[in-house]
């Protein structure tokens, strides 16, 4: 054999170190698998998604372990044999474990979907119930512009014709439903268990809402007005990132969400002065 | 099998073998007809596509077009029919023919490369820029993109024509005349469904 | 139609650098990404070391593109410019180089037995346009306000409103001229690769007689040729938005330093929709030949057919047509219809099926082996191991549900590094290896090469796992730095960890440059066939001279894995000895 095949079973490490990484690969994932990772979890819907995720890393960490198992045998025992055992299979042999990889991913990948997915993503998609509070958000780079309807209940008209430094979401001073609107910025406050509805808008560059602790992200469209909502079940202060690249201060939209009791939110609400 | 000459370093003359697998169903023509056309079918589906997302939107208001785009339209089903005489002329063997259908072809098609830009200068001075609106922008747009092809095609046809006078005879099959006239009606085709696209509400 | 042979050109020019040989076009290809990939390396490098201590000073970097720095600080939007950079260069501009062009154009005739590509002239056409697009994106770098740093997705308006950050003033057009000519090159390369597969194949070189590397690039080329399409429609719609003033992918209502700006009626999601349909079967596209190679060099050192061959030619397949229709993935949170969203959902798991079968097939294909631990094989083997994780990421993104939360965090970040930077990067180093000899004649130093596999596997596999975990936690990707928020600075440790695992990573690539650079000139010289290996284009001499099979073309009896025939004197038989004798098993 020419002397180039210098990789002959016999000689060097790798028929020990080779099946021992392999095998180590997945201890190490599980070992970080088992640690904490997500944020604590402060909504409702946040329930189904953080299952959706434990669900991925059993199954899927099961699914990864056993793949490295037989990997790292099949290296071990193959490493030590001379000649080929098994040189080709069957045609039945073939058929059957192409049907068992596929059988095996249709249930775990796509009956993951099914059963534990889909109701979570119909259920944070579907329309939100009467005594949602309305929360609106126009994003630019690199802030938070957050607006409630005041004591009217009625969001003034806003158009970008009338935006200013002085008035970023460009609230127009004539209409009356306006008079008595609250902007903030970076600054939002929810009622604890009650469901929150954030209007989205942006006024330059994709933005994304993202709040770890609820499971909450939406992109922030130009042009678009996009609805997402959540039931915030945890009091506390909660931190609000942008996820989507939005320009040199990207890392830096940083907006913070209080839940606080419903007599609280009240109270937060009448001390807020509208513009 | 079929064999052709090479000169290797020694300057003896050896006849090289060449064999070609038994299941190729298609001539290297005929493949590369049909990856052009896959392509070129993807890039005005991408466009279209776009058109018809955008074709929804609130603010949409269609541009009158010039009437002489129906003229160019006719000019080019006409440099169609040229090729099409062409290729009946390939059949019977008449060079001379052939020659003078797809230089036909080519000027028709020149002639209405020509029209198109009379019909964007049409709008220009109506004052309808590329940027005056969202049906303008892609009309323009897609003129132009169009108008890149069948400018390829002239030349393709143009080749085809020094081809033929050149060496005064006829390959049979000749898969790049045959290649080169799909091609031609392809973009035909096109400028037909872009028409449409772009007169559609 | 008959095959011309060319006449072997003489001068060195026209040898060397204008030459028309798939040879000399592939390893120009193969050379230019080795060249990409050391500065998109060093993009990354400094990037990880931005990220791990955030007070670093770049005094060097300062004296090079002096806009990039501040007070001796780097600014933000040159890091998000490497960001964009290091993706587009790696995506395009080294993997698809190296190993669709590459490997590609070396290989194809060789493998079916041609004497070269289809349209030898259209190849060296692509190569050179591929090399213009390649020095015009670099030279972005140096132009008013900077390379592109909307990253490579160039999502408008940030990348259409040239106020919307200094990347998007004159580097954006230039990424856009410069990937369009790279689709140019690998449209010319795709039209070749499939006319030449599907029409030039030697006598008996039926398709299924192909190496899987073949088939590999053949499903890239034309998956490819099916998909950029719309991309490029994409970039002159961009160009227009950020040059003509059209309205494509912007809206009314967009309010820049202080002013409305005049665009009505475009959406953004448009560009999305066009980009991912490219991007996604993309990664296929890079991904696939890779796997290809996987098999084609697990065979010969385990001295075994691949397992399931007929059913990984079909998964394939499979996977090359869904590939097309799951791009919305990408976009569940975009502010595209949920319903849309769930399509994409249920579409995208359905790969999981076809790579689940390839999987096991590679993992099978060592079972009851005899295997020689090559250099080459090391890095299939790991490859194995990296395609599995990386794969099973992809579950936790294609579920619509879980996306919701990883979305653009390092999760991503971690998945793609091991399908796109991890799977094709050591398919990429297995098939260096293992056709280094045939393109050069000579052996490229094994110690050295096992010593780079496992510098490159063990921080490789650590660093992005450790993304994963970091995307578990939330963090968002594109982040210039992590210490504005609680839950981004608490992984900080964990990212200091990362960078240092990254750049012996980096460091380890070196030793892989340095033994191919020496080995060219002073490698053991090579035979025919030094691993006694059964696909045809060991049987053409190490280099192949120009027609690549001398006087007559080779006749193919049999498929390319035929190791270990029972009762054959030699334990591989080459695809061109006939049945009489040895007996033909496939």
């Amino acid at each position: 054999m020419d002397d180039a095949m210098t990789g002959h079973a016999r000689s060097g490490g790798e028929k020990w170190f080779l099946p021992l990484i392999i095998w180590s690969f997945p201890v190490i994932t599980v070992a970080l698998g088992l640690k904490t990772w997500f944020p604590p979890l402060a909504s409702d819907h946040g329930a189904g998604i953080d299952r959706m995720l434990r669900y991925l890393l059993l199954a899927v960490g099961a699914l990864y372990v056993v793949g490295n198992a037989v990997l790292g045998y099949f290296v071990w025992k193959s490493s030590r044999q001379e000649i080929v055992t098994a040189r080709m299979a069957s045609k039945a042999s073939e058929r059957r474990w192409s049907l068992i990889p596929a059988a095996v991913m249709m249930l775990v990948a796509e009956g993951g979907v099914f059963v534990l997915g889909l109701p979570v993503w119909g259920q944070y998609y579907s329309a939100p119930p009467e005594e949602t509070l309305t929360v609106e958000l126009m994003a630019e780079q690199f802030a938070w512009n957050i607006r409630y309807a005041g004591a009217d209940g009625k969001f003034g008209r806003a158009t970008p014709q009338l935006i200013t430094l002085n008035n970023p979401i460009g609230l127009d001073a004539q209409d009356a439903a306006g008079r008595d609107d609250i902007v903030l910025l970076n600054d939002i406050h929810l009622p604890v268990n009650r469901p929150a509805r954030i209007r989205l808008r942006s006024k330059d560059v994709i933005h994304s809402f993202f709040v770890p602790d609820f499971r909450v992200k939406q992109d922030a469209v130009p042009g678009m007005t996009i609805d997402v909502w959540f039931v915030p079940t945890q009091t506390g202060t909660f931190e609000l990132a942008c996820n989507q690249i939005c320009g040199f201060g990207h890392y830096t939209m940083r907006g913070l969400v209080t839940v606080v009791s419903a007599a609280e939110f009240e109270n937060w609400l009448q001390e807020q002065s509208p513009i | 099998m079929s064999a052709t000459a090479s000169v290797p370093e020694s300057g003896i003359s050896i006849q090289a073998v060449n064999s070609r697998c038994a299941d190729v169903v298609a001539s290297k023509e005929q493949l590369t007809l049909l990856a052009v056309l896959a392509t070129v079918g993807m890039l005005f589906a991408g466009f279209a596509s776009a058109y018809l997302v955008r074709r929804e939107g609130m603010d949409w208001a269609r541009e009158q077009l010039p009437g002489i785009l129906i003229v160019n339209t006719v000019v080019l089903l006409a440099s169609s029919a040229a090729l099409e005489a062409a290729r009946a002329a390939h059949r019977r063997g008449r060079s001379r023919d052939v020659r003078q259908w797809v230089a036909a072809g080519a000027f028709l098609g020149l002639a209405f490369l020509c029209a198109q830009f009379v019909a964007w200068r049409q709008l220009a001075a109506q004052g309808v820029y590329l940027r005056s609106s969202a049906h303008s922008s892609f009309f323009f747009m897609l003129t132009a993109v169009h108008a890149v092809h069948l400018a390829g095609g002239i030349v393709a046809l143009g080749y085809l024509v020094w081809r033929v006078s050149r060496f005064q005879r006829l390959h049979r099959p000749d898969g790049l005349f045959d290649g080169t006239v799909v091609y031609w009606h392809f973009v035909d085709g096109v400028w037909l469904f872009l028409y449409f696209l772009l007169l559609s509400y | 139609m008959n095959l011309h042979l060319e006449h072997e050109p003489r001068s060195f020019v026209r040898r060397y650098i204008f030459s028309m040989d798939h040879k000399i076009i592939g390893i120009q290809y193969l050379l230019t990404a080795m060249f990409v990939a050391v500065v998109a390396s060093l993009l990354a490098m400094m990037m990880r070391i931005q990220l791990a201590w955030p007070e670093s000073r770049w005094p060097l970097l300062e004296r090079i593109l002096p806009e990039a720095v501040s007070d001796g600080v780097m600014k933000p939007e040159f890091y998000l410019s490497m960001v964009t950079m290091h993706g587009t260069l790696m995506a395009f501009f080294v993997i698809s180089f190296a190993l669709v062009s590459g490997f590609g154009n070396y290989l194809i005739p060789l493998q079916i037995g041609a004497r070269d590509m289809a349209y030898p002239f259209l190849n060296m056409l692509s190569y050179w346009i591929g090399l213009l697009g390649t020095i015009i994106v670099l030279a972005s770098f140096f132009v008013e306000g900077g390379a592109a740093a909307s990253g490579w997705t160039a999502y408008p308006p940030l990348s259409a409103v040239r106020q919307a950050i200094p990347g998007s003033a004159m580097g954006q057009t230039f990424w856009l001229l410069g990937v369009a000519l790279f689709i140019v090159s690998f449209t010319m390369g795709g039209l070749n690769y499939f006319v030449t597969v599907m029409n030039q194949r030697a006598a008996g070189m039926s398709l299924m007689r192909m190496p899987l590397t073949v088939w590999t690039l053949l499903i890239s080329a034309i998956i490819g040729l099916l998909s950029f399409p719309p991309l490029t429609a994409a970039a002159i719609m961009l160009l227009l938005d950020r040059h003509a003033g059209t309205s494509f992918f912007l809206p009314s209502g967009l309010y820049f330093g202080n002013r409305l700006l005049e665009n009505s009626g475009g959406t953004p999601l448009l560009w999305q929709h066009l980009f991912w349909f490219l991007g996604h079967p993309e990664v296929y596209v890079l991904l696939l030949p890779a796997l290809g190679i996987a098999f084609d060099v697990l065979a010969p050192f385990t001295r075994k057919p691949p397992f399931g061959h007929r059913m990984t030619v079909i998964s394939l397949g499979v996977i090359a047509f869904l590939s097309m229709v799951v791009w919305g993935h990408h976009m569940f949170v975009s502010g595209m219809s949920p319903y849309v969203g769930e399509f994409f959902s249920i579409g995208t798991l359905l790969i999981t099926l076809p790579s689940a079968v390839i999987g096991v097939n590679l993992v099978a294909s060592l079972r009851g082996a005899a295997i020689r631990f090559t250099v080459p094989m090391l890095f299939a083997v790991g490859l194995i191991a990296l395609f599995g994780l990386g794969g099973m990421g992809g579950i936790f993104l294609g579920t619509a549900t879980s996306d919701i939360y990883l979305h653009d965090s390092y999760f991503v970040v971690g998945h793609f590094h091991f399908v796109i930077g991890g799977v094709t990067l050591f398919g990429l180093f297995a098939g260096i290896y293992y056709w280094f000899p045939k393109m050069f004649g000579r052996m490229m130093n094994q110690r050295l090469g096992k010593i780079h596999f496992w510098l490159t596997i063990v921080p490789f596999y650590l660093l992005f796992l450790g993304m994963h975990f970091i995307g578990l936690g939330g963090v968002p990707r594109h982040y210039f730095s992590f210490m504005s928020y609680d839950f981004t600075r608490r992984f900080q440790g964990m990212q200091v960890q990362v960078t240092w695992l990254a750049l012996v990573l980096g460091v380890a690539q070196l030793i892989f440059l340095f033994n191919f650079l020496w080995s060219l000139r002073a490698g053991r010289k090579a035979g025919l066939n030094p691993w006694n290996a059964a696909s045809l284009e060991w049987t053409a001499p190490s280099p192949p001279p120009h027609g690549n099979w001398g006087a007559v073309q080779p006749v193919v009896h049999r498929w390319p894995y035929e190791y270990s025939v029972p009762d054959a004197i030699e334990d591989f038989t080459p695809q061109t000895v006939p049945a009489s004798a040895v007996a033909v098993t496939r």
